[in-house]
């Protein structure tokens, strides 16, 4: 009786960490299909290592902006959630429209989630009805994207790129903001793309 | 109770049972008789079994590091998934073939490939998240396995990752820490499970956590200027310790665990003690009348569950009747201290000496030595304190020793006279 409890338990258990695992590869993929593509910016944080070592790390641009680039609302704290909607930019990559600690209402475009890397709270009126601007000037956000994990032929291939051509990353976003990685550009040309599987 | 690994103690008893007459020839004939009998709990060749396929374990993680590049990644998915799905499949063969010690190391085994696969995936599919929320879902797998196998090891595995979890946002430079309260009803979960289990190691690992948990929170509370989490931890220690204490004296609920259980709680009110007095010195006014402020919230309800313990220890005559009846005073005390401590000169001093001593005598009267010497350690710390702070001035630290010392010396020689009954207990 003990051993078959065990062996229904164990495999009880063991469908169950299987399915979480797979889980974990089939809401990657859900994301790939179905998200909303975003083409971001992002630098070199170390220009000497660039693709080296089969990974990159990357930085958006939009993890640091500037207080009167965008339209920033509500008290923010470090560690926690930041809304970023996203706007065709000039180029090829989408830029920052307004910042925000919920996730905002009347969209115009896609939204990013991040992590609050600052702290800032929202400036009161005083009593002839003037809002101050904030102290900060500029706003730190914590992206979960830091770091690309190139296959080891695209690494060596994109291991001869100059300094001065444009890095970006594609996005898959879904409704709730969080996004997966979907690909590599140079000057705007894909020249990686993830496979589903 | 498994004898194997006490036969030379054993052994050393009854033959020094014998020598003082307490038993007879025959009588340590049979009880040596039996103790030869007695089989080990596992074979040496089942440890040898053991290390071999962990040796094989680490060879074939490395193999597997070594070639990793080179692999596609539905190689490295299937390796992944293949290798968790070979350590179930081990774990139940043992099982069914009545090895249930290989079958056990085989689920731990398969918990810690699930972690390594959390990862492994993430990394194969970029996928980015928080270290937290990894945590959780491996500290929820191997909780669930645990559950499903009645395995003692991926418990205590469980508690530990539920422990990492919840204090792995804690960043000591920011003092950013978001205290997980949800962290409270895991460890209630796998505290069920270890009563199920009768594991005395994975209490200790509860209750440890549990201890480091309640201290971090009061900290960081008190920074943040709110009171409302030391008054619940103080009351809260001092009502575990009754029940701790009613619970080991009369039908032991915890199965003899309650001893134990009291060492962490003596500990975590002992750092609780500290914070309480480090507030009520002059340069943190703010946060002595923060504390203040929640004391009866907690203390009333901790008083009165304590007094009716006592009460009911009193009716059912448990052993431990007279510590339960202290331990209510006490709390009392420590309710009535929210109040004076900052205005009677002393009088804090005192009552935390007078605690440690009843620790020290309380570990004397339940015969247990670990009670003993965190009393001794208590003493000791206390009276460093006191000198080190000195009361007032110099001379006003040694009245206050000299008295703390007449008065227990004179308690050594009054209160058994006092105490004195006809058949002449002491």
């Amino acid at each position: 009786m003990i051993r078959r409890g065990f062996l229904i338990g164990g495999a009880a258990a063991a469908m169950v960490q299987v399915g979480a695992l797979g889980k974990m590869i089939w809401d990657r993929a859900q994301a790939l299909q179905s998200g909303r593509e975003v083409l971001l910016a992002t630098g070199f944080i170390d220009p000497r290592d660039l693709f080296r070592g089969h990974y990159v790390t990357l930085q958006l641009e939009i993890s640091t902006l500037e207080m009167k680039e965008v339209t920033v609302s509500g008290d923010f704290d470090y560690g926690k959630p930041v809304f970023v909607e996203l706007q065709e930019g000039d180029g090829f990559f989408a830029t920052a429209k307004s910042v925000s600690p919920t996730f905002p209402e009347n969209l115009t475009g896609p939204v990013i989630r991040g992590t609050s890397e600052f702290h800032s709270q929202a400036p009161v009126a005083n009593s002839l009805g003037a809002v101050a601007p904030r102290d900060e000037t500029s706003i730190r956000i914590d992206f979960p994207f830091d770091r690309y994990f190139a296959p080891k032929l695209e690494a060596k291939r994109l291991e001869k790129l100059r300094r001065d051509q444009k890095l970006g990353v594609i996005l898959a976003l879904d409704e709730a903001g969080n996004g997966v990685i979907k690909g590599i550009t140079v000057d705007g040309e894909k020249v990686y793309l993830e496979p589903l599987l | 109770m498994p004898v194997f690994n006490r036969q030379s103690t054993l052994r050393n008893a009854i033959d020094d049972w014998r020598a003082r007459g307490l038993i007879d020839p025959a009588t340590a004939e049979t009880l040596n008789a039996d103790l030869a009998n007695q089989p080990p709990a596992r074979s040496f060749q089942s440890i040898i079994i053991l290390l071999g396929v962990i040796c094989l374990g680490f060879g074939a993680v490395t193999f597997v590091a070594a070639n990793w590049e080179e692999m596609t990644r539905l190689t490295r998915v299937g390796l992944t998934f293949g290798t968790l799905i070979a350590a179930w499949v081990a774990a139940g063969v043992f099982q069914a073939r009545g090895h249930p010690w290989l079958a056990q190391s085989f689920v731990l085994l398969a918990c810690a490939f699930f972690g390594a696969g959390i990862m492994l995936v993430s990394q194969i599919y970029h996928i980015q998240g928080e270290p937290k929320d990894a945590t959780w879902l491996w500290a929820m797998g191997t909780l669930l396995a645990a559950a499903c196998t009645a395995s003692v090891p991926a418990l205590g595995f469980a508690v530990m990752l539920i422990t990492v979890w919840t204090f792995l946002e804690l960043d000591l430079f920011r003092n950013t820490y978001d205290p997980d309260f949800a962290y409270l009803i895991y460890l209630a979960i796998c505290a069920a499970l270890a009563r199920w289990l009768k594991s005395r190691f994975v209490g200790h690992l509860i209750l440890l956590g549990l201890g480091a948990w309640t201290l971090t929170n009061t900290v960081f509370y008190i920074e943040e200027e709110n009171g409302l989490f030391f008054a619940a931890a103080l009351f809260a220690s001092f009502a575990t310790i009754s029940a701790a204490l009613w619970s080991e004296g009369g039908r032991q609920w915890f199965l003899g665990f309650e001893r134990s259980a009291m060492i962490y709680v003596l500990l975590t009110l002992g750092g609780l003690m500290l914070i309480w007095y480090a507030m009520a010195q002059e340069t943190r006014p703010e946060e002595m009348q923060l504390a203040l402020t929640y004391a009866p919230h907690f203390g009333v309800p901790a008083v009165l569950f304590c007094t009716v313990l006592a009460f009911l220890a009193r009716s059912e005559t448990n052993e431990n009747t007279y510590d339960l009846m202290i331990a209510g005073a006490a709390t009392l005390l420590a309710l009535i201290l929210q109040v004076l401590a900052r205005d009677v000169p002393f009088l804090l001093e005192a009552y935390l000496l007078a605690f440690t001593i009843w620790v020290i005598r309380m570990g004397w009267r339940l015969e247990y030595r670990p009670v003993t010497v965190l009393g001794f350690i208590g003493f000791a710390g206390m009276m460093m304190l006191i000198y080190f702070v000195t009361i007032g001035t110099l001379i006003g630290t040694a009245a206050f020793y000299l008295v703390a010392g007449i008065s227990l010396l004179a308690g050594v020689f009054i209160v058994p006279r006092m105490m004195r009954k006809p058949e002449g207990e002491s």
